[in-house]
């Protein structure tokens, strides 16, 4: 017997919240870092799907909290616009009684009890300091005394300007890009269409399930209804139940206006055009979303904008407003419960009736949805590589445009928009207009993350071409670099017609733009192919999540870095990026043979990634280490050089183990710790020395022509003036032990026996030493960079010529004892 | 005669715990026809996935013209050419900029390219719709453009996986006529099929796996021979997969 329409609706609507719950669990749980053998998407294990559960109920619980207490202030800042401070009612109250005594001074008392206040307390002061004078202003006028009934029609109507916010992004965003359903040729719908259901039932289903799944208005609008009725003096079930009811009315009415867009859409549109209007619902969804953030969040008065936007239309009186006038206003709360109700039962009613009206003749009217429509032009024959391929597909999908080029000068612009402390600070000053510039480039590389997995399931193409994949992605990478360099230096442009030039020190900036964007496209890039899984056929989870986060993580430091580095340390950022992105392609050089291997990893070698790693441990155990130490009240000197020491041995141990672990074939000999067979120790031992010897004759050189230069030169004078001044306290024995033994030992196996060596896979040898030399070179102070990196490189040629690590800690020795000799120990 | 073009010894591959091919053994002659049949999940996809390069054999090799077909991928794709069972194409690329594109990245110009591909083209009938876009076409016309994707840069080796699955009969014979016809300019071609009649008609050789191993190779009338006297190779195929005690015929 065929199941009775309602059953038939239960059904599809479980099918559909089921597929919803899988793909979300699915979705924590890469975000959770259960991340297994992908090569096969199963179903949620009973137990991911109660730990995912968990984990969903968690957020929402925190997120209706956090709605919860933005509506809180938020009614406290509506109630402040007219010079109100945003302070609670029985403060207000109480200051309003001190104003009304009227007695001498009492401007003052005011000031006190206001500035008591939490909410004034969280505030800058000179905000504070004008919020204040002007409440005193306020206070002094009588007209305030009975301003309850206005208040509260006004927080009414700006909470109703507010909700109509969240109206606006409750029935957009679902339409945008997110909904990857709406504009693919085998729309779900369509096998549902086949199965022995009346579309009726097809539509109410889906109507429950936006109803059910409309999760941004069940966030926000119980919650913000129920707060707001609440803290104006309803009881808590009325506010709860009324919360309840306001999200159940506002749930359905969107979800019948979703589904009626959705229908006509697929009724009347060929599937590129959706696309393309898919691309305009996220960037308008996205400009609603930021927007309502910037005026529900935050302290102090509501901004100027919103207010603007509140005067635009009778909020109050249109539906999505009559929640806020039922929470504030109690004598219109059953008239406007049983109205709201009415019209989401008309809305739901009436679409599914459109609905079921225009597919009376098959779901899909369009005779170009699924033929024909997207046609390309009619072309010549022209060879193209992967940068030209990516460009046209980028000029035809618009989606794909939106989200890769609008969408950061989108949200530069709205920071700077809904942000007006920022947009002065970002104008300030050349300077600091060129962080914006790096900034609006470097979330131009955010969508560059995704570099690899744009070739979607066409990759079996770019896999069966004659050259590595790494070579493929360089395109990629060039044109990305393009994207975020010309973005930047477009703001360059800009910034110089409107603000002063000044002078040199601008060159700089724009040297770290130019070299600094290129070398973050290559670890956008880089960073979003190697969590990239082709296996994965759920496009949610073909690009690991972390990605995105580490990139903006480095692409913050080195924001960080053009706004705030000094020279050297901005010179220490381009080295560091240049081999972090350096090393990161040498493993990805790796992985991406491995591709589309679900099982095997490639076999490990010591790679520049084990190097960098190594340095940058060793430098932070360092000093966390020496402060530790100096806490424990040891002395400085012993402090220095212990640190040093367990920093080195840590560093040294935690790396041996993890290349065993990882089974790299012969690894002492491959770190230099063992020498390769027939060596010498007396060819290695004088080949270090001849290396040091020579480091220090240049080192000898270079210290003599400073010290003629010095007192000719004032800048040297003062900076060699600096240098003198931070001496590290070590002398004598310390100073022994340190230089000649510690420090040959523990950077000798970190620079020459991992950087070097990881260089050298993919460098010549003059080059891979001069780079290892230059990385040696900048972690020391300026003053010994140019005799430093001498040394470097006179280390590195020692062990390139032996093959163990003996020659260069010699070289180190003798080198590190003759500045201490000459230094006067 | 001449030099094998294809030399596959003790080639292996395990999932985990899972072994998909075993122990495999095959030389494959420059200038024929060979096909590899077998039931479902016998190892055929697996293995032409590793005779590409994408998938790393757990023991022994496989060698394209003396090149490794893992370590030396790239140098094994200038002179081989593919057709997966079910090619997926880019969005928004019509079909002449996808061989533009192939093409390009064989380093071939735009004269070298029209010159090799419009011949194809007009062969397969695909010459009206080449400016369409590619995501738009039907499962056959997607497939022979994949095919003339394959052949552009006159491999020397031709691998294709299930070619004429799911194409109806005037797709499948333009296919693999075509095929056929490159075979006897000298091309070698290595193709999967559970297809035996098909198999018979336009192969030389064969060589039937079952659950990961070779159970029978040899000329196509030698292994007719091998059943009875004027045998068809189905049932070969039926003696050999059965007897090996894993597939059930299909």
């Amino acid at each position: 017997m065929r199941p009775g329409p309602l059953r038939q609706v239960r059904l599809v609507l479980g099918l559909g919240v089921r597929r919803w719950l899988n793909r979300v669990a699915s979705g924590f749980a890469a975000k959770l870092g259960a991340r297994g053998a992908a090569a096969v998407v199963r179903p949620p294990t009973a137990r991911r799907r109660i730990s995912s559960g968990a984990v969903m109920a968690l957020f929402l619980i925190g997120a209706v909290f956090q709605v919860g207490f933005s509506m809180w202030m938020f009614g406290q800042r509506a109630a402040a616009v007219d010079g109100r401070p945003p302070v609670r009612d029985s403060t207000w109250a109480s200051a309003r009684s001190t104003a009304a005594a009227a007695e001498p001074g009492w401007q003052q008392r005011v000031r006190e009890q206001l500035a008591g206040d939490r909410a004034m307390r969280e505030l800058p002061e000179e905000l504070r300091d004008q919020m204040l004078t002007a409440a005193v202003t306020l206070l002094a006028t009588p007209a305030v005394a009975d301003a309850d009934e206005v208040l509260h029609r006004r927080i009414a109507h700006l909470t109703a300007a507010l909700l109509a916010m969240v109206a606006v992004c409750a029935v957009i965003l679902p339409l945008g890009m997110a909904n990857t359903d709406l504009a693919k040729p085998d729309w779900d719908e369509l096998w549902l269409a086949a199965q022995p259901v009346s579309d009726r039932v097809l539509f109410t289903a889906r109507l429950v399930q936006y109803t059910l799944l409309g999760v941004l208005v069940w966030m926000a609008v119980p919650a913000a209804v129920a707060v707001l009725a609440i803290s104006n003096g309803a009881s808590w079930q009325a506010g709860v139940g009324l919360g309840l009811v306001a999200g159940l009315a506002w749930a359905v009415t969107a979800a019948a206006i979703r589904l009626v867009i959705e229908i006509w859409l697929r009724q009347h549109l060929a599937h590129a055009r959706i696309k393309n209007l898919q691309a305009g619902c996220t960037v308008l969804g996205m400009a609603a979303m930021v927007a309502m953030y910037g005026a529900a969040m935050g302290y102090g008065p509501l901004p100027g904008w919103f207010l603007d936007w509140a005067g635009l239309l009778p909020w109050s009186w249109l539906p999505s407003g009559w929640a806020s006038v039922a929470a504030l206003q109690p004598e219109w709360r059953l008239p406007l419960v049983v109205g709201g109700l009415a019209i989401a039962a008309a809305a739901a009613v009436t679409a599914v009736q459109l609905c079921t009206a225009w597919s009376s003749g098959g779901l899909i009217a369009h005779d170009g949805t699924l033929n024909g429509a997207r046609q390309g032009p009619p072309g010549r024959w022209r060879p193209m590589r992967v940068l030209g391929k990516d460009l046209l597909l980028l000029r035809r999908d618009r989606a794909l445009l939106v989200q890769a080029l609008v969408m950061p000068l989108f949200m530069i612009a709205l920071q700077l928009v809904l942000n007006p402390t920022l947009a002065a600070t970002a104008v300030s000053g050349f300077h600091a207009a060129v962080t914006s510039a790096v900034a609006l480039g470097g979330w131009v590389l955010v969508s560059a993350t995704m570099a690899l997995a744009f070739e979607g399931q066409a990759l079996w193409i770019l896999a069966g071409a004659p050259q590595p994949l790494a070579h493929a992605i360089r395109g990629k990478v060039v044109m990305w670099a393009i994207f975020a360099t010309g973005y930047a230096v477009a703001g360059l442009v800009v910034i110089t017609t409107l603000l002063p030039w000044p002078g040199a020190t601008a060159l700089a900036d724009i040297v770290m733009v130019l070299t600094g964007l290129p070398l973050l496209a290559v670890l956008a890039v880089g960073i979003g192919a190697a969590a990239t899984d082709p296996q994965s056929t759920q496009p949610n989870r073909r690009v690991g999540p972390g990605s995105v986060y580490l990139y903006m993580l480095v692409m913050g430091l080195f924001s960080l870095t053009v706004n705030r580095g000094s020279a050297h340390q901005r010179l220490a950022m381009l080295v560091l990026l240049a081999v972090i992105a350096w090393a990161l392609w040498q493993r990805l050089r790796d992985r991406l043979a491995y591709l589309f291997e679900p099982i095997d990893r490639p076999p490990r070698q010591v790679d520049l990634a084990d190097g960098a790693w190594a340095a940058f441990a060793f430098l932070v155990l360092q000093g966390l280490i020496a402060v530790l130490l100096l806490a424990l009240e040891v002395e400085p000197a012993t402090s220095i050089v212990g640190a040093f020491a367990l920093a080195g041995g840590i560093t040294a141990l935690a790396t041996l183990l993890t290349l065993w672990r990882s089974r790299v074939p012969q690894l002492l000999t491959a770190v230099g710790l063992r020498p390769p067979p027939g060596t010498s120790v007396l060819r290695t031992v004088v080949t270090g020395l001849v290396a040091g010897g020579a480091a220090a004759v240049f080192a000898g050189g270079y210290l003599t022509t400073i010290g003629w230069l010095a007192p000719r030169l004032p800048a040297l004078h003062e900076m060699l003036e600096q240098a003198g001044d931070h001496p590290m306290g070590v002398t004598g024995w310390h100073m022994v032990a340190l230089a000649v033994v510690l420090a040959p030992l523990c950077e000798e196996f970190i620079f020459r026996g991992l950087l070097f060596r990881g260089l050298r896979r993919d460098l010549p040898l003059v080059w891979a030493a001069a780079a290892s030399a230059a990385v040696f070179a900048i972690i020391h102070p300026s003053l010994g960079v140019i005799p430093v990196f001498g040394l470097g490189l006179a280390c590195a040629l020692a062990y390139a010529r032996t093959g163990w690590l003996l020659a260069p800690i010699v070289a180190h020795a003798l080198y590190n004892g003759v500045v201490v000799l000459l230094s006067g120990g | 005669m001449t030099a094998p073009i294809l030399v596959v010894a003790g080639l292996g591959k395990r999932y985990g715990d899972v072994g998909a091919v075993d122990g495999l053994n095959l030389t494959v002659e420059a200038g024929t026809i060979l096909a590899l049949l077998g039931p479902n999940g016998a190892g055929k996809t697996t293995t032409i996935r590793m005779l590409i390069g994408q998938l790393r054999p757990s023991a022994g090799t496989a060698t394209v013209a003396g090149l490794d077909c893992f370590a030396r991928r790239d140098a094994v794709m200038a002179i081989t050419g593919y057709l997966p069972d079910e090619p997926v194409f880019h969005d928004y690329l019509t079909g002449r900029e996808l061989l533009g594109f192939v093409g390009g990245l064989h380093g071939l110009d735009a004269a070298g390219i029209r010159d090799r591909a419009e011949p194809l083209l007009e062969r397969l009938e695909l010459g009206p719709a080449i400016d369409d876009y590619a995501v738009n076409y039907s499962r056959g016309m997607k497939k022979k453009l994949a095919l003339v994707m394959a052949l552009l840069h006159r491999p020397r080796l031709l691998i294709l996986d299930e070619p004429a699955n799911g194409l109806d009969p005037y797709a499948a014979r333009a296919l693999l006529a075509l095929v056929r016809e490159e075979a006897v300019s000298g091309v070698t071609v290595l193709f999967s099929t559970h297809l035996l009649e098909q198999a018979e008609r336009i192969s030389d050789r064969a060589a039937i796996l079952a659950q990961g191993r070779l159970v029978a190779e040899g000329g196509i009338a030698e292994l007719r021979q091998r059943a009875a006297a004027g045998g068809s190779l189905e049932e070969v195929f039926f003696a050999v997969t059965r007897a090996d005690g894993t597939a059930e015929p299909a």
